[in-house]
């Protein structure tokens, strides 16, 4: 169940990530507001994308990653045994920062996802999905007349609303994007943050970002990571116009890095 | 000026420039019941005009906000960026205008119970003319015209002229009927009309400034009053 009180989507306690002996990060406690954007800066290396991906359990891959503490998901533990990944990551769905399209059809490549997790029981059904998720993410007036076109033929900023759509597509709660716009140019950026804005309507949203013009514009909360440590979380504009903490004022002042 | 592709951006610029014309449109307001005030000894009007200055002070303060956090959090750049430093001073401009109008309201109130001048038909005259500057400066900024903001800086001479002459008469008048107390609160109104009229310049030249990129030349500017 969602913490009404507090409308949290995620609560995070003590979390720590390993690599092997290194520790990644340390003890991060940070809990996300439901329908909100919220985003994870820091200079490289300070574990703000480990910590991303631990909230669907992409380190699950990695052969000698170990990942301590709990992270509940609307109350419940994802790191539990009763948790399927796969359905995990489904209901938290997640953009990559180069645009990744399969090598099919740009129906093919929002139907994929819903397919295999049973989502659409006939043609007519998925014609609605697929339709239903382009014109979510924006992109349904620019495709609609070449589903069956190759969707690597796109452009970079189309395939990364692909890649958006077909998270959208299998009916999630979280959307992570780790790094969503660092392949595209200001406009197609600037297209990708608007439809931010309207999808946190609907989604929990959840941004890695290099570029702390980027955070400041799309997000209503801000996390600043260094080191492995979380030093300062808040309201984005309370964190771009007088945080807390002396290292986050040096780091988005550009005093270190 | 085309919207932005982000719509939290043009909710941003809008506010700034919704409340840019609420604040002139309030000194307007202000500014003929204040004129009206004095003329007719009125001071429930005056009473009125004290009140309403708060609100000035308020939405100044709402603008300066919304200005530092859209800097902070938007980078913006070229006419967006002219438009939010010109906002500030713009602003500030209004709320020193509704502080004049104020204290033309206060001296009103202390005047009332005297005996009109019949020098009160002059400065309500070059309140009428001040106003009209006002009116046409907001005005500037709404329609975004360059021409009529520059329009409004190149007359500010003509209210220049007017309070000359209109000290001169009242130190004349002083003299000869020796009002003093309510001639030093008339000399102090008219004052305060002619710096409105300054302020009422300085927003042409911010207006200006957003709408060409071009500072006008304030060296250049005729300015004549004492």
């Amino acid at each position: 169940m969602v913490d009404k009180k507090n409308n949290l989507k995620f609560k995070t306690k003590n979390v720590s990530v390993f690599y092997g002996s290194k520790q990644a990060i340390n003890k991060i406690s940070l809990d996300i507001e439901e329908k909100q954007i919220t985003a994870l800066i820091g200079p490289s290396g300070c574990g703000k994308s480990t910590f991303l991906r631990c909230l669907n359990r992409m380190n699950d891959v990695i052969s000698n990653c170990s990942v301590n503490g709990k992270i509940l998901l609307d109350g419940n533990n994802i790191y539990s045994d009763e948790i399927d990944p796969v359905l995990l990551r489904a209901k938290v769905g997640m953009v990559f920062q180069k645009p990744n399209p399969f090598p099919k059809s740009i129906f093919e490549n929002i139907a994929y996802g819903p397919r295999i997790h049973g989502i659409g029981n006939n043609r007519a059904e998925l014609t609605d999905l697929v339709h239903h998720s382009l014109e979510q993410a924006g992109l349904i007036d620019e495709v609609k007349d070449r589903l069956d076109d190759i969707a690597t033929g796109l452009s970079g900023g189309q395939q990364q609303r692909i890649c958006i759509a077909r998270a959208i597509a299998v009916n999630p709660d979280v959307i992570l994007m780790d790094e969503p716009c660092s392949a595209l140019d200001p406009i197609a950026t600037a297209k990708i943050e608007e439809l931010m804005s309207s999808l946190s309507k609907s989604y929990t949203i959840i941004i890695v970002t290099h570029s702390m013009q980027q955070a400041g514009r799309v997000s209503q909360k801000t996390a600043f990571f260094h080191m492995g440590d979380l030093i300062e979380y808040g309201e984005t504009p309370k964190i771009f116009t007088q945080p807390d903490q002396q290292k986050t004022q040096d780091y988005i002042t550009g005093r270190f890095g | 000026m085309s919207d932005h592709i982000s719509s939290q951006f043009n909710n941003d610029i809008m506010f700034i420039n919704s409340n840019l014309t609420k604040m002139g449109g309030i000194c307007e307001d202000n500014l003929k019941k204040a004129i009206k005030a004095m003329t007719k000894n009125d001071s429930k009007l005056a009473e009125q005009i004290i009140s309403k200055d708060e609100e000035l002070d308020q939405i100044e303060n709402q603008i300066d906000d919304v200005v530092i956090k859209t800097i902070a959090l938007r980078q913006p750049v070229a006419d967006d960026l002219r438009l939010l430093f010109a906002a500030i001073k713009i602003a500030a401009a209004f709320e020193r205008i509704g502080d004049l109008t104020k204290n033309i309201g206060k001296r009103t109130l202390s005047i009332s119970e005297e005996e009109p001048l019949k020098l009160k038909a002059p400065i309500s005259d070059l309140g009428k003319k001040v106003n009209l500057q006002l009116t046409k400066a907001v005005n500037s900024h709404t329609t975004k015209d360059s021409k009529l903001a520059l329009e409004v800086w190149n007359s500010d001479i003509e209210i220049d002229k007017i309070y000359n002459s209109l000290t001169i008469d009242l130190v004349a008048a002083l003299r000869k009927k020796k009002q003093v107390e309510v001639g030093s609160h008339l000399l102090f109104i008219a004052k305060n009309l002619e710096r409105i009229g300054d302020h009422t310049t300085e927003i042409a030249e911010m207006v200006y400034y957003v709408l060409t990129g071009q500072q006008m030349d304030k060296s250049a500017r005729p300015k004549k009053s004492f």
